[in-house]
């Protein structure tokens, strides 16, 4: 286990428009990496478990930055950073759930910093992995966080496959609950994916938590104007009540008609290596009332074809009552 | 000299002893200027060293092969076992803690190799190209695990007095169990750190980040095979050590000497964090098994422990430290029918070690629990229950270990908190809350501490003060306390200001040295201030009685008509300039420098019988805190936190404030959010900040109201009548985990015990909830 708690030497280019950023990412490909707000990043540095050649710093660059109100609802620039977002009058008053969503993350000090981009991309925080061991994701062949001795509390219940770490973005299950749409680019070409499918799986891809290519950059976030000013609900659990990623966390987003419910998208984070939408309870609460008894009706859907780990057992209830304080009346 | 000069009392000197002045090094603290052990100029030439751990819990190292470590870049040299020309050993009590494993590894993450290199990254690298091979053998991991296989590093204790089972037997109520109690890392901020200058001739200087520099000056002299007189350790300061410097340190400075003793370059050790929580001892976690009997009011009649701490695989501290376990299961409660049994048990896990209340708060918490659990049974107020087995001030006032005790003040103390913090009202209004509230549940609890000052080994309690007057008036004071963050420099300081009545600027605060101060004990106890404070002031009247006595000579009056006051020294009508007498004494040939020692009276106490006076005297204080919990999550926060805490009569104020917060709150992290976690093979899985998780400044209530009991001096001659307050606040933070308990047990409508361990994590507080739910 190798640990270091001082910065390699990195080459660092600070590219003033996404054209020479994205040229400068077509270089380097593998070699490079993207900086945000570094809150991620410094510490793959400093252990040395990621050692890229070059850094390629897109936090300054102006066209990143902002959130501007469009026809299709509002796009936020990747490089635009958490405090910006939770002080957003216009997010605030119609998509206060991605607001409840970043106020949780980190601390004042990651938020002033940290971009939404980072905070999506960021990697999955399984210490094994983290730490530079050879495990699936790091491109080895086993997983160390899947066996007997191994800590796994943190871990997944959902999605597994070899791999069993989790998403840690708390902005993602926001996202993805209010269907938004993820603009990437490249040198060459540009391409949209909607939240849910820009977050991939073990199965999908095991070193990748997104469905970047080496080269890409997400450069802005639109969230549709269908969820606006919707019926919202966001709470995380986790150890300690700030500076902590989430044990279990919900994001639900929800439109009503008269009391029954029209419409709604559950998100959980911290279960799966994605943001784990809650389909099953999805489809359940549609055109029933929000009460107690909705709640526990369906919050056992919930985990339904769950498989926790030697130590996680303890997230299935935790999943079951964010759902049913979700949906209480 | 005119009249006028005289008229100038009434004004007192700037940082007189009782003043709220803030930290000597605050102002560097905060602009990142003070000077650690790493921040220091490198010297030329410097080596850095890292060191190879084991892996394993238990294991023969059938083959290491350092080849490739050697071969690496920038390595200049390794060693092991085989190397040290001295004694391998770096215990403090016991000769039983290696420097670097000899054949077989006791723990995972203990030291086998180290290397030296040109920069910390080529070291720390290479150590991953050693090939040692390890034979496994059975670990033991835990200590019920130890208990049943006598696997002890010392042997058990007993203490014993009355008939225990006669009066459990015949009692109206009884009640046993067992519970759990999590260890604590220390986590300061300022990890270990230690760098060796080779001097000529084959001495070594040492900078070492220590609460003990004598003891790393031993410890050092002897793994290099040389003698104190060869060695010299300095520490200005250290960014916490909350007792985890207290012995480790060793291990690290004797590394890195060993090193620069082998290579004849300077050497400097920094573990990471990782390394250093894999490799250092931490607060020793605890089983506990009970067994009390009680009356229809809860008043004990007759209560028996078993304490089996995981002392890990050496003896260390954890004699004194399981001492005072026994010592303090009685908290503030008589308990006349008593037995203890104090196992301390050996695993192949980390050597525990000194923390903050040393074996203290896992005696008080037992019998917390324990008086908690009489009172949930009874369905009483706990505050009645406590107050109930209160030490009497006449009678019902010795101790289990034959300590009358002359200064009790729990009552008043207690009295004060219930009522400031309106401790009746609030207990009912919790109760009305939890009727209405399906999901959220709040706890209240009220806990008191007495704690017991002095280092139970009677030897221990000495101290030594060097003392220099400059001819411009100036003084340079040394002492054998260390500097932690708790402010000791500052209180010195102090006192040594008010004994020769000059401006606190006047007086410059220096590193501990063993080269000015020999010998010390280690600054631990609670007892810096009160030992070298006490020595510090010694040795301010030394010089000061010189001075009187010059001054007497030179202007011919009486030594009784001089008086040191206000930077000036009154002579008979007269009124001269401290700096001004401080030269003419010195153009007199008059010593200007001196030295003061001082040792604790009254202590006295024999290990063998555990009875005696162990304590001089005891520091009071109690705690009324209010929680809530989601019932659906286990998540918690605390609401609102009051304390009345006993500093008798404050050295510094503003600096005992933070002690009592700080401790407060560290006591709690400890009790809710830190979790030390072992797999069964005792490997250590939480070993940085993101699985180890200690309090945040959100963590701290929005209402915490600390008052620090008015005028209460020490009974006893302390330094100033003031009490230490270091370890005592840490307990208060037993309130937290019972108004928890309190809150779990509102989900069963308070007939179900609830079943919560510490470290109440959330995890834990929802698994306790899930119990009611079952049980009720
Ligand atoms: C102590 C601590 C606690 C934390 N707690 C939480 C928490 O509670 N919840 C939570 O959600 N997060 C948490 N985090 C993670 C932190 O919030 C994120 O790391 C941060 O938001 C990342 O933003 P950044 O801009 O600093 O990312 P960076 O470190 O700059 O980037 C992160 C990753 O994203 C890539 N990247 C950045 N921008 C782009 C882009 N536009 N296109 C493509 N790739 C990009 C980078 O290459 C890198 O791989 C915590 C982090 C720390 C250190």
């Amino acid at each position: 286990m190798a640990s270091y708690d001082v910065m390699p030497d990195v080459g660092l280019f600070q590219p003033a428009t996404v054209d020479d950023a994205l040229r400068l990412a077509d270089r380097f490909l593998d070699e490079g990496w993207l900086l945000g707000g570094g809150q991620d990043t410094y510490g793959w540095l400093k252990d040395r478990a990621k050692n890229p050649k070059a850094l390629i710093d897109i936090s300054h660059i102006d066209e990143l930055r902002g959130i501007r109100k469009t026809d299709n609802g509002v796009d936020i620039g990747a490089a635009t950073t958490l405090r910006e977002i939770i002080g957003d009058a216009s997010i605030g008053r119609d998509y206060s759930l991605l607001v409840d969503a970043a106020r949780r993350v980190a601390s004042p000090q990651i938020r002033n910093v940290g971009t939404l981009g980072g905070n999506l991309v960021q990697d999955t925080r399984c210490w094994y992995y983290r730490r530079g061991l050879a495990c699936y994701r790091a491109g080895g062949n086993i997983c160390y966080a899947d066996g007997p001795q191994a800590m796994n509390r943190e871990h997944s219940v959902f999605g597994a496959s070899r791999c069993v770490a989790v998403s840690p973005s708390d902005t993602a299950t926001a996202l993805v609950a209010l269907d938004a749409t993820m603009t990437i680019r490249s040198a060459d070409s540009s391409r949209t994916l909607p939240a849910e499918r820009f977050f991939v799986g073990p199965a999908t891809h095991i070193t990748r938590m997104t469905a970047l290519e080496p080269g890409e950059m997400l450069t802005a976030v639109t969230i549709p104007p269908t969820w606006a000013g919707k019926r919202f609900y966001f709470e995380k659990v986790a150890d300690r009540n700030v500076w902590d990623f989430a044990l279990v966390s919900i994001a639900a987003a929800m439109s009503l008609d008269g009391d029954a419910v029209a419409d709604a998208r559950l998100v959980c984070g911290g279960v799966a290596c994605t943001p784990h939408r809650l389909k099953g309870v999805e489809r359940a609460v549609r055109g029933k009332t929000l009460s107690d008894e909705t709640a526990d009706a369906v919050a056992p859907l919930a985990t339904k074809g769950a498989k926790p780990l030697n130590y996680n057992h303890f997230k299935l209830p935790l999943i079951e009552n964010l759902v049913r304080r979700a949906l209480r009346g | 000299m005119d009249d006028s000069a005289r008229q100038h009392s009434g004004e007192r000197i700037s940082g007189a002893v009782g003043t709220p002045i803030p930290h000597d090094s605050a102002h560097l603290h905060v602009s990142g200027a003070a000077l650690y052990t790493d921040d220091l100029p490198e010297p030329r030439g410097l080596l850095h060293a890292a060191v190879g751990l084991s892996p394993v819990a238990h294991a023969r190292i059938a083959a290491l092969d350092l080849g490739e470590v050697l071969q690496a870049p920038g390595v200049v040299d390794a060693m092991t076992a085989d190397d040290i020309p001295g004694k391998n050993n770096c215990g403090p009590v016991v000769a039983d803690d290696p420097v670097l494993a000899p054949g077989v590894v006791e723990y995972a993450g203990q030291a086998v190799f180290a290397v030296a290199a040109e920069s910390v990254e080529a070291a720390r690298k290479a150590v991953h190209l050693a090939k040692v091979s390890y034979e496994e053998l059975k670990p033991i991991i835990d200590p019920v695990e130890a208990v049943a296989a006598s696997s002890f590093v010392l042997p058990s204790e007993v203490i014993e007095r009355g008939d225990s089972r006669k009066a459990i037997d015949a009692a109206a109520h009884r009640l046993q169990g067992r519970v759990s109690l999590g260890g604590q890392d220390q986590f300061y901020l300022e990890g270990q750190i230690a760098m060796a200058l080779p001097r000529e001739d084959g001495d070594l200087f040492v900078y070492s980040s220590t609460q003990h520099p004598g003891e790393v000056q031993h410890l050092v002299a002897e793994a290099i095979g040389r003698s104190s007189k060869d060695v010299v350790v300095e520490c200005r300061r250290m960014g916490g050590a909350f007792g985890g410097k207290e012995s480790q340190p060793a291990l690290i400075a004797c590394i890195a000497s060993l090193l620069a003793h082998k290579t004849g370059r300077p050497c400097k050790l920094r573990l990471d964090r990782d390394v250093d929580m894999l490799m250092t001892g931490k607060r020793h976690d605890f089983v506990i098994d009970y067994e009390v009997g009680f009356d229809d009011d809860g008043l004990i009649s007759g209560i028996r422990f078993e304490f089996a701490a995981r002392c890990g695989m050496s003896a260390d501290l954890s004699g004194a430290i399981n001492d005072r376990t026994m010592f303090h299961c009685d908290n503030a409660y008589f308990l006349e029918n008593i037995s203890i049994v104090s196992h301390r048990c050996k695993t192949n896990t980390v050597s525990n070690t000194a923390f903050r209340g040393f074996g203290g708060p896992q005696g008080m918490f037992a019998i917390e629990h324990v008086i908690d659990d009489i009172a949930r049974y009874l369905s009483r107020n706990p505050l009645d229950v406590r107050k109930r087995n209160f030490y009497g001030k006449t009678t019902r006032n010795v101790t289990q270990y034959q300590q009358t005790i002359e200064d009790n003040i729990i009552e008043d103390v207690v009295t004060q908190v219930e009522s400031s913090s309106d401790y009746a009202a609030r207990y009912a209004a919790v109760r009305a809350f939890n009727a209405d509230s399906a999901l959220l549940k709040k706890g209240i609890a009220l806990t008191p501490v007495k704690f017991g000052i002095s280092f139970t080994a009677t030897h221990l309690n000495q101290a030594g003060a060097l003392l220099h007057v400059y001819t411009d008036g100036t003084v340079h004071i040394n002492h054998g306390g260390t500097e932690m963050g708790q402010g000791l420099f500052t209180k010195v300081a102090q006192v040594v200001a008010e004994e020769l009545q000059i401006d606190i600027d006047r007086i410059k605060i220096t590193a501990s040295d063993t080269s000015k101060v020999p010998n010390a004990s280690a600054t631990a106890a609670s007892a810096g201030a009160d030992l070298n404070g006490k020595a510090a002031q010694a040795a301010a009247q030394t010089v000061k009685r010189r001075l009187i006595q010059f001054a007497a000579e030179h202007f011919n009056v009486e030594p009784s008509a001089v008086r040191f006051e206000n930077n000036e020294v009154l002579v008979g009508g007269q009124a001269i300039g401290f700096a001004e007498l401080v030269h003419l004494a010195w153009f007199a040939r008059t010593s200007l420098s001196a030295t003061g020692f001082y040792k604790t009276p009254k202590i006295n106490y024999d290990r063998s019988t555990f009875s005696g006076r162990p304590f001089y005297y005891y520091a009071y204080g109690a705690a009324v805190s209010e929680v809530i919990v989601d019932t659906l999550t286990g998540e918690h926060r605390l609401l609102r936190v009051d304390i009345v805490h006993d500093c008798g009569k404050s050295l510094n104020p503003a600096i005992d404030l933070g002690q009592i917060e700080g401790g407060f709150i560290q006591g709690a992290g400890w009790l809710t959010t830190e979790e030390l976690w072992w797999n069964e093979k005792g490997e250590l899985k939480t070993h940085a900040p993101s699985t180890y998780k200690i309090p945040v400044c959100s963590d701290v209530p929005e209402e915490f109201h600390v008052t620090i009991l008015e005028s209460q001096a020490n009974r006893e001659e302390t330094i100033h009548r003031s009490k230490a307050v270091g370890e005592p606040p840490l307990m208060l933070s037993l309130s937290v985990f019972h108004a928890l308990r309190d809150a779990v047990a509102s989900v069963s409508n308070y007939q179900v015990l609830p079943g919560l361990n510490a470290p109440a994590t959330p995890e834990s507080v929802l698994r306790a909830i899930d119990g009611q739910r079952a049980a009720g």
